[in-house]
């Protein structure tokens, strides 16, 4: 078995030297970027002592035994959410993942695989940076309560496992549903959802301070004494005794590995002892979790056996329209694309999660009438769809034919339709797609600030800049295309997002006039600038539809060979 | 725990379902060693089905399955130790290089570091690979990829080789190479071929063995000659009409197509 471990660690090191690796870099780049990443770990890595330091040093000095342990309640249970959240974004997109899947046809014991994944968790930036953390805890702890120390080394020990399984289970949840794109999706979501949580409960608590007195369910809480108890805190030890968040924080698996090691610290070594206990009990639970997935894993869980049955509900809605039939018939084969590309529908819950806590930001319940609200979510509701069409129209028109067609694209190339037919079909898509994107932003922005005239506006703005900024990106994905790899991202390749937002920009800013100056300034102006603003930007696409359309029939072969060549 | 020592490969009554659906039904198969038997079969006809559960990455429903004498259910791990696998989807690890995934799978043999080090070079050269083999396999072509994969899969010289489509996406030049190395293998060492295709030329010229599967059952076993007399070809027929007879797909109704073969009015 210590053969095989010592095969996976190996690979795990592989895996993160392949990290400093550049494709098709020379040797010169390979020794650069080890450079730069080391003098990263040069400032990561004190940072992380530093905070174990200062923790260590916050318990000696600054505070009592129950205000440390109150502490480390939510250090823990912070980590605890990191180690939850962690593996689905920082080291997915920086490090290759040690799939287990992958070694599955090799002679490797299943206890190898359940210990090597565990260790390797251990031994991810997450678990050293983890390891300092709980390194510094144990030493304020032993500062205040040396007598402890059995147990603050047992009790630290689940800590760090428990926390190291939750990562690791993450992980193999990822395994799991690698092989199903709708599951994947569903779970991208479920943990983007924390981040939600955030911006609401922001939002909440922004909302209730400034209504306090007529929400009538918060008055009956005992909130207003812990507030005044808390403001007669004389220091951060009285506040964190105050506080007390353990009260709360005890109910987390982190909860109960903190109290196991922190408990005694306090004098409850009984209270340590039974936490310490459950615990243990978390920790076996976990690793029970990461076994069965793990044998679920071995018995071809991954193997994608069960193809997804999709509808074609449109086809007669699309045959139904009058005009070239071609047309339709492209307009139906993007719509499909591109509500079936799980790249796209990425980016259009990342552009909503993105835009749904700022939107509350805006929310000011407290006075609907001030001036900060008159203007405040006109302007940033603007803002939001500027960045909201920027974000999409380059992730998708600027490289429309390398993100939706790829090796169908050969079948445009070489089909008898008009040109024209596909540039608008594809950019029909995307403005449907993006309208549809503004219409909720909007909507909800509207309803939160109460400040209707977002809506109209916005949406106004939003589809002439779509509208406006098609021929551009659509020139950007005609003149500079490029395979997309899903599992690598793009850095060098994405030259033509650069022409295709300073057109953009430079097509953008007349709608943009055109709609805020006279809303400041002059609001009957609007009846006036609003059908100019949509006569600007038909204008512009109308004509550079057809020079795009030739230069595109010119470049098929290029474009072709650039989104399907293996590079 | 070792049976059924005088076949390669034998399956007893080797089912798999998927709720309703039954991928592979009650299938008897035994492989003889030292052959290069070919696995033929339409598209869905239970071939990776099959596979996967010879190679110990799918359990069987029910039945069960014997590789070198050992059970797939109850000595999965001494199973993986005698074979090399080209699966359909390659499982490598794109951020290596090909060096270090055929020392993984070494290692991972519990091959010496020595030894690993003297086979990858010789490898690596058969296969066209020797001047890529310090690129990340992400820059790979997917002929390239195949290739790696199939360097990982001999690189512990195994007794069975379950290879997926191997040739596809490979060029003539290494293809002529590794089916010459594949078959010296087998006349040399007794090594056991085992190998999916839907190129039945290559079946035909390749193998020693075909088994042909049709919607999950055992349509027919032996060498191409004997296949033929039961279908009752002549000599000379080709293993493609062989094969259409036994799965029974050469009555195709032209009438359909008539719109597509009849000479416009």
């Amino acid at each position: 078995m210590w053969h095989e471990l010592q095969t996976l660690l190996w690979l795990q090191g592989k895996l993160t030297v392949a990290m400093f690796r550049t494709r098709r870099a020379s040797e010169q780049w390979y020794v650069v970027n080890i450079i730069l990443w080391g003098l990263g770990g040069l400032f990561v890595l004190p940072f992380f002592v530093g905070i174990g330091l200062g923790i260590a040093l916050i318990s000696i000095l600054l505070l009592t035994p129950q205000a440390n342990y109150e502490l480390l309640m939510l250090v823990n249970n912070g980590l605890f959410f990191l180690w939850l959240l962690l593996p689905a974004s920082y080291n997915a997109q920086i490090m290759e993942r040690f799939e287990m899947s992958r070694l599955f046809t090799h002679p490797i014991r299943f206890r190898s695989i359940v210990a090597g994944s565990i260790l390797i968790s251990l031994l991810t930036m997450t678990g050293i940076w983890s390891a300092l953390i709980l390194g510094g805890e144990v030493i304020g702890l032993l500062w205040q309560q040396p007598l402890a120390l059995p147990l603050i080394l047992l009790g630290v020990l689940p800590t760090f496992a428990l926390l190291a399984l939750t990562g690791r289970i993450m992980e193999d949840l990822f395994d799991l549903v690698a092989g199903d794109r709708r599951l994947r999706a569903l779970m991208l979501t479920v943990l983007t959802l924390p981040f939600m949580l955030l911006g609401l409960g922001q939002a909440f608590i922004q909302g209730a301070i400034q209504n306090y007195d007529q929400i009538t369910l918060l008055q009956n809480l005992p909130i207003e004494d812990l507030i005044a108890q808390l403001g007669r805190a004389q220091n951060i030890s009285q506040f964190l005794e105050i506080l007390r968040p353990s009260r709360i924080l005890i109910w987390l698996p982190a909860g109960w590995a903190t109290a196991g090691m922190a408990a005694a610290s306090t004098g409850a070594w009984g209270r340590s002892l039974v936490f310490l206990g459950l615990s243990l009990v978390a920790v076996g639970a976990l690793l029970w979790l990461h076994i069965r997935i793990t044998r679920r894993l071995m018995q071809g869980a991954t193997l994608g056996l069960g193809a997804e049955r999709v509808h074609s509900h449109a086809t007669q809605f699309f045959e139904r329209w009058p005009g070239p039939p071609t047309f339709w018939a492209l307009l139906h084969k993007d719509w499909i694309y591109l509500r079936r590309s799980p790249g796209t529908r990425r980016m259009f819950f990342a552009g909503l999660l993105m835009m749904l806590p700022a939107s509350f930001i805006l929310w000011q319940p407290g006075n609907p009438e001030s001036a900060f609200q008159e203007t405040a979510p006109l302007l940033a509701g603007l803002f939001m769809i500027v960045m909201l069409n920027l974000m999409l129209n380059m992730g998708i028109t600027a490289n429309y034919f390398g993100v939706i067609d790829r090796e169908g694209f050969g079948a445009l190339a070489s089909a008898p339709v008009d040109r024209r037919h596909i540039i608008i079909a594809a950019n029909a898509t995307v403005f449907f797609l993006t309208g549809g994107l503004y219409a909720l932003v909007l909507l909800l922005l509207g309803a939160l600030t109460r400040n209707w005239a977002v809506v109209p506006l916005g949406l106004c703005l939003g589809l002439c800049m779509q509208i406006s900024g098609s021929p551009f990106f659509t020139l950007a994905a005609i003149i500079a295309p490029y395979r997309m790899q899903l599992n690598f991202p793009q850095k060098t390749r994405q030259q033509g997002n650069l022409w295709g937002m300073l057109m953009w920009i430079i097509a953008g800013i007349p709608i943009t006039l055109l709609l805020v100056l006279p809303y400041i300034f002059w609001r009957p102006g609007l009846f006036f600038t609003i059908p100019l603003a949509i006569l600007y930007s038909v204008s512009i696409y109308l004509l550079t539809l057809k020079p795009l359309a030739q230069l595109l029939q010119r470049r098929e072969h290029a474009i072709l060979e650039a989104i399907t060549t293996e590079t | 725990m070792r049976d059924n020592i005088t076949s390669a490969i034998k399956t007893e009554n080797l089912t798999r379902r998927f709720g309703e659906l039954t991928a592979v039904n009650a299938l008897n198969l035994s492989v003889p060693s030292g052959i290069i038997f070919g696995f033929l079969g339409p598209n869905g006809a239970g071939k990776s089905t099959t596979i996967h559960m010879m190679i110990g990455l799918l359990p069987p429903t029910a039945g069960t399955a014997y590789v070198h004498g050992f059970d797939i259910i109850k000595t999965p791990l001494e199973v993986k130790r005698r074979i090399g696998v080209v699966p359909e989807n390659l499982n490598l690890y794109e951020r290596l290089t090909a060096t270090e995934q055929i020392e993984l799978v070494g290692r991972l043999h519990s091959l010496p570091q020595v030894e690993i080090k003297r086979r990858i070079p010789p490898l690596l050269e058969m296969l066209d690979l020797d001047s890529a083999g310090n690129k990340m396999i992400l820059d790979y072509s997917q002929g390239m990829r195949k290739k790696t994969a199939l360097a990982c899969a001999l690189i512990h010289a195994p007794e069975v080789l379950f290879l997926d489509e191997p040739f596809e996406s490979i060029d003539p030049i290494s293809t002529r190479a590794i089916k010459g190395t594949l078959r010296e293998m087998v006349e040399q060492r007794g090594t056991t071929i085992f190998f999916s295709t839907h190129v039945m030329e290559l079946a035909e010229r390749f193998c020693d063995q075909v088994g042909i599967i049709n919607k999950g059952q055992l349509a027919d076993v032996g060498s191409i000659p004997a296949l033929r007399e039961r279908a009752g070809l002549p000599p000379d027929a080709a293993l493609e009409d062989v094969f259409l007879h036994t799965v029974g797909a050469e009555a195709n109704d032209q009438k359909v197509l008539d719109w597509l073969t009849k000479q416009a009015a």
